[in-house]
């Protein structure tokens, strides 16, 4: 087994959470990248391979290169790389600035994964033990759940409207957009509905009717679980203080 | 030239075992044809194959004798109509009359024309009294007709059906009969893909057989009836 599947998941929890604190304490592009480095690193260590790690990623590509554009543009400082008459596009500072965007979201996908290792119950067991009521910790279960089953209709939706003849890649702007609207009324009228049958389902169920609750599985910290989280905040005090030195 | 050639089709959803084993099959022009077998078995995945919706792991799949990995899901559809086994997963505009009237004004049909072809379907399928209204607040037996009527308006050569007697009543079956009929008349074929046998014997000329990601031929079909 993993590593990582081994610790509970509140200690994945916690590493996650002192590693993106740090993503966004640190501006800096070098700590930002060492940061990168350590959260990689962590996932190695743990058990995660590459194979999975950087396929998950590509989805982010064009996020990544809009927000470096866009820091680019509407963050200038520094030395002109691109001016347009006397209005200075792109600069080295707004580069810089782009790049240290990135490397935080980088930071705080990457961190995220090692929940990957949980399961969504335990996830949900792991957020009531800290505290977190049932009904919200449920709700973040719900969410995860669907989120796929949502991406499913859309992708649903678009092909019934392309077996109507609709050629999406040949029609005009205006049109794509109004064959896009219509994606989102199936989308939401079909949320709208699973969300009604499921609260259903669940008071049929007897959610909620009784104050306290028991769970089939539990969670149990282990010495390993107690050592990793003290290491782990120890070194973001650490990384923290040693920041603010050096800057 | 068949309408339809399959050859050496194999499939498999990722991260799972192959579900159906080098198929070899065709279907011709006007042909009406059942697609039946055990639940799992992989109908639905060979439907949403013959049109394009999902790409095969190994093989060939000619429409017309074309490669139908080289056409668009709009070109397949022009030909071939495809009718979901969840209708919902089929509509998506805000009114019934506007979902019929979808391909139509999409394909540039007139004004004029559209709005015949939409009544015509309307009374067709009993959904006159619904014309209006918003299509997810329909009967799942009138979601099931509505995505049939939007299809069939569009007039293809060919249509699959999946499961499409589920939700019908004894009266829509028997009117869903003869709308097969219908369409045979019209020079059309049709695949069904169902579990109901004795629908589909009335309804087919011939009987396909899905078990353990293989076709059965006609006799093993008789045989195993």
């Amino acid at each position: 087994m993993k590593l990582l599947q081994k610790l509970d998941p509140r200690t994945k929890i916690v590493l996650v959470l002192v590693i993106s604190t740090l993503s966004i304490l640190m501006n800096e592009v070098l700590w930002l990248a060492g940061l990168l480095a350590a959260a990689y690193l962590m996932l190695f260590l743990g058990g995660m391979k590459p194979g999975e790690v950087f396929p998950r990623l590509k989805r982010f590509l064009f996020l990544f290169v809009a927000l470096l554009v866009i820091q680019s543009i509407f963050s200038p400082s520094g030395a002109p790389l691109i001016t347009v008459g006397e209005i200075h596009l792109v600069t080295t500072g707004g580069v810089l600035k782009g790049i240290a965007v990135i490397l935080r979201m980088l930071i705080i996908v990457t961190s995220a994964m090692m929940l990957l290792t949980s399961s969504p119950m335990e996830l949900v067991l792991a957020l009531i033990r800290f505290g977190v009521p049932y009904e919200i910790a449920f709700m973040v279960l719900m969410a995860i759940r669907f989120l796929p089953v949502l991406g499913e209709e859309v992708r649903d939706a678009l092909t019934a409207i392309q077996l109507r003849g609709v050629k999406i890649k040949e029609i005009p702007l205006g049109q794509k957009i109004k064959v896009y609207t219509y994606i989102f009324m199936p989308v939401t009228a079909s949320a709208l509905l699973k969300a009604k049958k499921t609260a259903i389902a669940m008071e049929a169920r007897a959610f909620r009717a009784f104050p306290r609750r028991s769970y089939l599985d539990e969670l149990h910290l282990r010495g390993r679980d107690y050592a990793v989280m003290a290491l782990a905040l120890a070194a973001g005090l650490g990384c923290c203080s040693a920041y603010f030195l050096v800057r | 030239m068949a309408f339809w050639e399959v050859h050496n089709l194999s499939f498999a959803y990722p991260r799972r075992e192959e579900l159906l084993h080098s198929l070899s099959f065709a279907i011709e022009e006007g042909e009406a044809v059942a697609l039946m077998g055990p639940n799992g078995s992989g109908k639905t995945t060979l439907g949403k194959l013959l049109v394009g919706i999902l790409k095969p792991s190994a093989g060939q799949i000619l429409l017309e004798g074309s490669d139908l990995a080289e056409l668009s899901l709009a070109e397949i559809g022009a030909k071939v109509g495809y009718i979901f086994q969840n209708p919902e997963k089929q509509i998506f505009t805000p009114s019934v009359e506007e979902e019929i009237a979808f391909g139509l004004r999409f394909r540039g049909y007139d004004e004029a024309e559209t709005r015949r072809r939409v009544n015509d379907m309307l009374a067709y399928f009993e959904l006159t009294h619904c014309a209006g209204q918003f299509p997810y607040n329909l009967s799942q037996g009138e979601k099931q007709r509505l995505a049939i009527a939007a299809v069939l308006a569009l007039e293809p050569r060919f249509i699959i059906f999946d499961e499409p007697t589920t939700g019908l009543d004894m009266r829509r079956k028997e009117k869903f009969a003869e709308l097969l009929l219908k369409i045979r008349s019209m020079g059309a074929g049709y695949l069904l893909i169902s579990h109901d046998r004795d629908f589909c014997g009335s309804c087919c000329e011939r009987l396909l057989l899905l078990k353990e990601g293989k076709l059965s031929s006609a006799d093993e079909v008789a045989a195993e009836a």
